[in-house]
């Protein structure tokens, strides 16, 4: 690895003045996992790295009066096995247990999964210069391709490769983003945006930001939830293809619905239309076909990922029947 | 299933040394080497059990091209070169411990065993000596050389072999899934059935991970790989593991060698992925031609099939 | 970055090469050869602490250790370059591989992916500090009973995460023990017997 130096901050209001004054190549580090891959590689050559793991107290998992606050330092492996997010918050145990392999999940957080940076192969490679790094094209469009977007491509078919952040999505999370003014916080989905907005990033953090805390609302009672991510071997594997659901059921029908996808798009991808054909449906598997049927009529695919279509109508299915279960 | 042959048969020309010292100890050099295939086990077990020692009395120096000469490790040949050497050396200590033996008990070496560290009289067990005691003051280590003979020139010979895959695949997703395999070899007799089955385990993995996962993407957009980690080049996790049972016909062909025994490197990575294809055609009906057996590809080769009138 | 007179002379190197290619490909293909020239940023009073090395301690197999460190460094570098604790092994360098498993605070992790610094006043076990005296830990003793290893070089990080999972779960499933060594990977394909190897163990365990 390259030289750097190493901020060990005490409070995040350190962090955050020192990012608001520094111009230079400052980047925060959680669990490391994603951000020393990318120093590894040469992606990016920081001065400096924060580590966010000195400053005390942002681990925790805490019900409070109107929502669960899950701090951004929190352990995936912790939030996995927590006993009260396994008995309300199905999706997020199951997006949780099946990220990469337990070593990663140990040592990765849930703001550095919300934060991490995209996984294809030519972002992945310092000699390639594509247009997340400055350059003028997608080389994924007439390249290699099985892993990329079939929605919202184009600038950049690289897809977001966080298995929670459609979790936290399909729960209508809360992120809490601390900066030097203080805090502020914004719908989760509203924090990432696609490659049009700006392609260098996937998210509207600004320089002198972090996220400090993800919210989730109290779980309902008629709520369930459910996360089916498909991979290509047993484990330690990106979703190629995930769906997020959370629903609102009365019996077997469905009153309310969100439906996240990953991997499939530059950012997580919500089905606003499978979700209004759902509305007044049965929870089977065949109402939910019909319906994922209307999105995939929107997929532009590209030559080698077709495939993810398909696998995703299923695993749309397929979530829809398990939130009976 | 799907079968294999493969010659397995070794280098005729390897040699080994194996030496005796005046304290009981026994050492064997070879210039062979041990790549996790268990070559160093093997050497102590053809030796020791040849001079009725056990594995661990035999000291074994390999891996320095100094010792006798041996071929390297590949195309399933190091076990049949070596140990055939080791033996033959090993026979030559016999006879001349025997040798040594006779003149204390008084009956000729043909009546003398080598067993439990003894020589022990065919006729009457009673009457032994330890070989400890036979070589006790020889002036200077005894040194055998041994050599691996030619092939057989009137046969031809291979290594044979069978495996039974059992699969499930997900026709919604393309996903296979092995969940058992049994693989049936005959290598001639085996040396060690513990390193044996290793190679079992091994070159059915191997074979799965190259049916279902391994797949080197050239680019022709920036001419390179654009897989080359572990992570994108995918291997078979510990998630993706079947049940494997290996079976070992164990049957000594003496015309081979003197030990009877043949290779078992490539013998299982042979049949290993097309017993997997096999079994997912017999599962969906129709072939996927081409590894690794991908999601997409399975998808395609349903689609194929649903085409077809 | 490995220590800092290499670091001086990297700086000459970088300019000797930049001098010959110029320009802003040259730079970067400098700063890929010779690695990066470090900018020194200071910090003020009140302000967050920065650091260029320093001087930290933490817990190896029992024991205290102290030493100089810089940020680059990982702990993988430590325990293998310095501490010469070579058992534990460096394949692939980046998390996807498992060779590199350590336990830290009892929990395994890849110590080709956490900075040393990071590490600083951790409790971390290795392979070398398993065994008490001449006595193998149990899972060390099944390995070698049930044969489960060829080449070996996964065989340590496979000890760890093993010992780490029966710590957790004493009487794990065979689907359990797949899911706790899910984060090792084994090239020559042993996992069978390392399977089998950590059933036993949780024998010998629970027999005491
Ligand atoms: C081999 C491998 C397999 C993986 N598989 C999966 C998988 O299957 N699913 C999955 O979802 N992920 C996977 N990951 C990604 C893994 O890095 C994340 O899951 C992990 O949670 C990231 O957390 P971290 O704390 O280590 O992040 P870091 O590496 O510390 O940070 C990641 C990025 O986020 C930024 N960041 C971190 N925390 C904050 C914060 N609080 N505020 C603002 N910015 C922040 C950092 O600057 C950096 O850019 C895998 C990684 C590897 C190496
Ligand atoms: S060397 Fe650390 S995971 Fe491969
Ligand atoms: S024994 Fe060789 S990699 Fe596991």
């Amino acid at each position: 690895m390259n030289s750097f130096q190493y901020g060990k901050p005490t409070s995040l209001e350190q962090v955050t003045s020192f990012l608001a004054r520094e111009n230079a190549n400052v980047f925060v580090m959680a669990g490391g996992t994603d951000l020393l891959g990318e120093i590894k590689e040469g992606l990016i050559e920081p001065d400096l790295v924060i580590d966010l793991k000195a400053v005390p107290g942002l681990a925790y998992i805490k019900k409070e009066k109107d929502a669960v606050a899950i701090g951004a330092l929190t352990a995936v492996a912790d939030l996995a096995e927590d006993p009260m997010i396994r008995q309300d918050y199905r999706v997020l145990v199951e997006a949780a247990k099946v990220i990469a392999s337990p070593q990663l999940r140990n040592m990765g957080t849930v703001g550095g999964n919300l934060c991490q940076r995209p996984r294809c192969w030519y972002y992945r490679d310092a000699r390639v210069v594509c247009s997340k790094k400055g350059g003028s094209k997608c080389y994924a469009e007439k390249g290699r391709n099985k892993y990329h977007a079939i929605f919202a491509g184009g600038i950049c078919y690289a897809v977001y490769p966080s298995d929670l952040a459609p979790a936290f999505i399909a729960l209508e999370a809360i992120a809490v983003i601390a900066s030097p003014q203080g805090e502020r916080t914004i719908p989760l989905a509203e924090f990432y945006a696609p490659p049009i907005v700006n392609v260098r990033k996937e998210n509207v953090l600004g320089k002198q930001e972090v996220v400090k805390e993800i919210r989730i609302p109290l779980a309902k009672k008629n709520e369930k939830s459910t996360y089916q991510k498909f991979i290509e071997r047993g484990s330690w594997d990106f979703a190629v293809v995930s769906a997020a659901v959370k629903a609102a059921l009365s019996g077997a029908t469905i009153e309310d619905i969100r439906i996240v996808c990953g991997g499939v798009a530059p950012i997580p991808w919500r089905l606003k239309k499978v979700e209004a054909a759902l509305k007044g449906k049965k929870a089977t598997e065949s109402e939910a076909r019909k319906a994922a049927k209307i999105a995939l009529a929107e997929a532009a695919p590209l030559a080698e990922n077709g495939y993810k279509i398909e696998l995703l109508e299923t695993m749309i299915a397929r979530a829809v029947v398990a939130l009976g279960k | 299933m799907a079968s294999q042959i493969w010659p397995g048969a070794g280098v005729p020309g390897t040699l080994a040394d194996l030496r005796i010292y005046s304290d009981g100890s026994v050492e064997v050099e070879c210039g062979t080497q041990d790549i996790g295939t268990g070559t160093r086990t093997h050497i102590a077990v053809v030796a020791a059990d040849t001079l009725g020692l056990e594995p661990q009395d035999i000291s074994v120096k390999i891996g320095n091209s100094d010792y006798p000469w041996a071929p390297i490790s590949g195309g399933s040949l190091t076990t049949p070169s070596v140990g055939p050497a080791v033996r033959d050396a090993a026979l030559k200590a016999a006879e001349y411990l025997k040798g040594l033996a006779s003149k204390k008990l008084n009956t000729p070496p043909a009546d003398i065993l080598l067993e439990n560290k003894k020589l022990v009289l065919k006729t009457d067990p009673s009457k032994a000596i330890e070989i400890r005691e036979v070589v006790r003051g020889l002036p200077r280590p005894m040194v055998f050389h041994g050599e691996r003979s030619e092939h057989p020139s009137t046969f031809a010979f291979q290594t044979f072999g069978a495996h039974f895959a059992e699969v499930e695949v997900d026709t919604e997703t393309g996903k296979i899934k092995v969940k058992k395999v049994v693989a049936a070899h005959d290598v001639g007799r085996v040396i060690n059935r513990q390193t044996a089955e290793s190679q079992v385990l091994g070159g059915i993995i191997q074979g799965l991970s190259a049916g279902l996962f391994e797949e080197k993407l050239m680019d022709p957009e920036t001419g390179t790989m654009v897989n080359p980690n572990l992570h994108d080049y995918k291997i078979a996790t510990a998630l993706d593991i079947p049940e494997i049972i290996p079976i070992f016909a164990d049957v000594v062909d003496d015309r081979l060698n003197n030990l009877g025994t043949k290779g078992l490197g490539e013998p299982p990575r042979i049949p290993s992925s097309a017993a997997i294809a096999n079994a997912v055609y017999n599962a969906i009906g129709v072939h996927v031609r081409e590894i690794p057996m991908t999601p997409a590809k399975v998808l395609a080769a349903l689609k194929r099939k649903e085409a077809k009138p | 970055m490995e220590n800092s007179r290499k670091k001086k002379k990297t700086v000459t190197r970088r300019a000797f090469l930049q001098s010959l290619s110029g320009g802003a490909v040259g730079a970067g293909v400098a700063s890929r050869v010779l690695g990066k020239e470090p900018r020194s940023i200071q910090s003020g009073p009140g302000e967050m602490e920065v650091f260029s090395s320093k001087r930290i301690a933490l817990t190896v197999n029992g024991k205290k250790v102290g030493f100089e460190t810089e940020p680059g460094e990982t702990l993988l570098q430590v325990l293998r370059d310095r501490l010469r604790l070579t058992g534990t092994k460096r394949t692939c360098n980046r998390g996807e591989c498992g060779g590199c498993t350590v336990l830290l605070d009892g929990k395994p992790v890849y110590s080709c992916h956490i900075l040393a610094i990071q590490a600083e006043g951790k409790d971390i076990l290795t392979i070398e500090g398993l065994a008490s005296g001449d006595k193998l830990h149990p899972v060390q003793q099944a390995f070698i009973d049930k044969d489960s290893y060829q080449c070996g070089f996964c065989t340590p990080g496979f000890i760890m995460s093993s010992v780490a999972l029966l710590d957790k779960n004493k009487q794990p499933s065979l689907d359990e023990i797949k899911a706790g060594l899910s984060g090792n990977l084994c090239r020559c394909g042993n996992y069978q017997k390392i399977h089998a190897a950590v059933a036993a163990a949780a024998d010998a365990m629970r027999r005491g």
